[in-house]
């Protein structure tokens, strides 16, 4: 139906096919179980075209433009972004979409040059510093980008959301109701900051108001139920600008450490596990050992063998809780997996967090236990326990952190997935902690140092090979 | 052609089985099977010396623990089979094989507990086969209560596949754990008579009857778990007909542009 050769350009990889309209979909159903929500909707956006979604509440519009952020998989048909199936390169297709949703995917510790900057690095955005400030200034936040996002308002954030969605300049960028907390003069600037932001980009954008869909968009496409009931003819000849040219692919290794360092700098500026963590760990171990030392009067190396890894694991349990639980709680997992990145990465830099974490808690208790049991615990085999311990109890909670995530009850469920699973490591930990303080000759805690070292390897192969499917469907 | 789209159009709601000949050919064979396992059992094998008739537990205990393992061996299975093809049918044998997993989990432990008292003189020793059943135990519970807490259908199969993957790797490695505990901390000793020829006949009825009630209860609860995916899918097909026979009565608007 659009067979509008736009400029024929060379074909990079990675590049977006310039020949084939910039989205296409055909008889594409969107649903539940068997529940529809989408019916095979067909539609064809020429690049640099913009399309209006119009209709009442619970149409469809938002399913479908989730679906072409790729958050949600159609039950069949086709969609291709600029010739890239969505299913099937589902990554590559990634790269040419930019999405705005009804709630900001930004970070809120992080400042809005920050939110910028970080996701340039995600999306291996070319120039990035020059970029970014060009993208604050369309947006007009040029001098509020040293502020954070948590404190900008509702309408600064939705400008600063379409910067973000724009930054990489996609081929197709995706806008659910961008009208809705925008001032009068913001959605009167809109379709100049997308001539700035992203020319030549098809843009897709929903909204209840005729008024801005005449104002943003050449076309209308109406949704009832489900179905495209009615939609204007695409224009022969769109008006473009320069070619969209979506970033190049960030390695694995890069987008992990990309995604560590904003972890960090969040929790440096947040500071919302250290503090909590270290004061449990606390509490948990001043309990135990009036458990048994007091009341029981039991051997002091016992003690701190169980004592030492038991509360490490409550430690790693609670953790694990926010690991990943913090991100959905800001929303800004979907900002996550809208990126196109290996989703494994996501998972390695949360498990270096966790390590992290378990890791400062696992010393400061070390040298409680040696004050509380008059004990020696700072030495090479017991620091030997403590660091293949917290490696290995990490991977087993970080991956059960993962998917209680999904549930409902994720607090309670957290321990009850993750405790049976780290049993081993338990008594590994205690078997080193024993050979080790009741001086047993050298190399008697080997065989269960290599337990541990084979707990970790075996759960964080698992967790980066299953992590994908946990969170992307 | 998605899997999806292939269910959407198959609406067939298909005969409960087993109730037909072939019901009536696996209900007596289970039957009977049962009948001469506890025949054998209680009657046909002879009292053990040391443990008399104490003993008599452990055929039922040896079957029912057997079916424990394997049921968790199948809920892996049918989990990298779910992850893999992504039909809805391998989840539903997971779930079917967890439930009747827990069952013979929990028995195990029964029995196994009530002949330590009178064998051992204690309920609970840590014994490396005792406590790798406990953690299997809670494994399986944990399983169960993941699948309880999330309502989106394609991610509580997901998840739960990924959880069912992992529990079952985890296994072994409790196992290998616990026996090293107890090489470094020795236990008392289990004594281990010399088993008849009766006592290892009985043995292998035993297991057998115990197998075919094992696998007729999975498939009971395979097919009532897809029954009701039927039930939910025909109930949104119904919605989806509402939904286009409003959409027709509306009658103003025209089809579809493109």
């Amino acid at each position: 139906m659009n067979s509008v050769a736009t400029r024929p350009t060379p074909l990079a990889t990675g590049e977006p096919d310039t020949e084939s309209p910039a989205l296409t979909l055909s008889r594409l159903s969107v649903g539940f179980g068997r529940r529809s929500v989408l019916r095979e909707v067909s539609l064809s956006l020429n690049s640099g075209e913009r399309v209006a979604l119009l209709g009442p509440n619970g149409a469809g519009k938002t399913t479908l433009l989730r679906t072409l952020a790729t958050l949600q998989p159609p039950l069949s048909g086709q969609a291709r972004v600029g010739g890239t199936d969505l299913v099937g390169s589902k990554r590559v297709a990634r790269r040419h979409i930019g999405f705005v949703g009804h709630t900001p995917h930004l970070i809120g510790h992080l400042t809005a040059r920050e939110n910028l900057a970080f996701l340039t690095s995600l999306y291996g955005v070319a120039n990035a510093d020059s970029r970014v400030t060009e993208a604050l200034e369309v947006v007009g936040l040029a001098d509020l980008a040293d502020r954070r996002a948590r404190e900008l308002s509702r309408g600064q954030l939705q400008r600063l959301s379409l910067a973000a969605a724009a930054l990489h300049h996609p081929a197709v960028l995706l806008l659910d109701e961008p009208d809705a907390s925008l001032d009068r003069d913001g959605v009167r600037a809109l379709p100049a900051m997308l001539d700035a932001l992203c020319p030549g980009s098809a843009v897709l954008l929903s909204t209840h108001d005729p008024e801005v869909a005449a104002q943003v968009a050449g076309r209308r496409a109406v949704v009832d139920r489900g179905r495209v009931v009615q939609a204007d003819q695409p224009m022969p000849n769109p008006a473009i600008g320069k070619a969209p040219s979506s970033g190049t692919a960030t390695s694995f290794f890069g987008a992990a450490w990309t995604l560590l360092r904003k972890d960090a700098l969040v929790e440096w500026r947040a500071r919302e596990q250290a503090p909590a963590l270290l004061a449990f760990a606390l509490l948990i171990t001043v309990l135990f050992d009036m458990a048994f030392v007091i009341l029981a009067a039991a051997d002091a190396p016992a003690v701190a063998a169980g004592v030492a890894w038991s509360t490490l694991l409550l430690v790693a349990s609670l953790s694990g809780v926010r690991l990943f639980g913090s991100e959905r709680d800001a929303n800004t997992l979907t900002c996550l997996r809208l990126a196109p990145i290996d989703q494994s990465a996501v998972f390695v830099a949360k498990y270096v967090v966790l390590v992290a974490h378990v890791l400062v808690v696992g010393l400061v208790q070390l040298a409680l236990l040696s004050a509380l049991l008059d004990l020696q615990l700072f030495q090479g085999g017991m620091l030997a326990t403590l660091g293949l311990v917290t490696i290995a109890l990490s991977a087993v909670t970080a991956m059960q952190s993962a998917l209680a995530l999904q549930s409902r009850a994720r607090e309670m469920l957290m321990p009850l997935l993750a405790v049976p699973l780290a049993i081993p490591v338990m008594l590994a930990g205690v078997g080193a902690t024993l050979e080790t303080l009741q001086g047993a000759p050298a190399g008697g805690a080997a065989p269960w140092l290599g337990l541990l070292a084979v707990v970790a390897a075996v759960f964080l192969a698992l967790s980066v090979l299953l992590y994908p499917h946990a969170v992307d469907g | 052609m998605s899997l999806a789209s292939r269910a959407l159009r198959r609406r067939t709601v298909r005969q409960p089985p087993l109730f037909g000949w072939r019901g009536l050919v696996v209900y007596t064979s289970l039957l009977i099977l049962m009948g001469a396992a506890l025949y054998m059992i209680f009657i046909y094998a002879p009292a053990e010396r040391v443990q008399g008739d104490a003993h008599r537990l452990l055929y039922g205990h040896v079957a029912v623990a057997w079916l424990a393992f394997l049921a968790f061996g199948i809920v892996a299975l049918a989990s990298v089979m779910y992850l893999w093809r992504r039909n809805p049918r391998w989840d539903s044998l997971a779930v079917a094989s967890a439930e009747v997993g827990v069952l013979f989990t929990t028995l195990t432990l029964a029995s196994g507990s009530i002949w330590g008292r009178h064998v051992w003189g204690v309920w609970w020793t840590w014994d490396p086969r005792l406590t790798t059943t406990l953690v299997l135990w809670f494994i399986y519970v944990a399983y169960l209560a993941l699948r309880m807490y999330i309502d989106n259908v394609d991610t509580r199969r997901r998840v739960a596949a990924i959880f069912g993957i992992v529990g079952v790797v985890d296994v072994p490695i409790v196992w290998y754990s616990v026996e090293w505990w107890r090489s470094l901390h020795p236990v008392q000793s289990v004594t281990r008579a010399g088993l008849t020829l009766e006592m290892v006949l009985t043995l292998v009825v035993t297991v057998v009857a115990f197998t075919v009630f094992c696998f007729v209860l999975i498939r009971q609860r395979y097919l009532l778990e897809r029954a009701s995916d039927e039930g939910e899918g025909l109930r949104d097909i119904v919605r989806n007909r509402h939904d286009e026979l409003r959409l027709a009565g509306a009658g103003s608007a025209p089809e579809a542009g493109e």
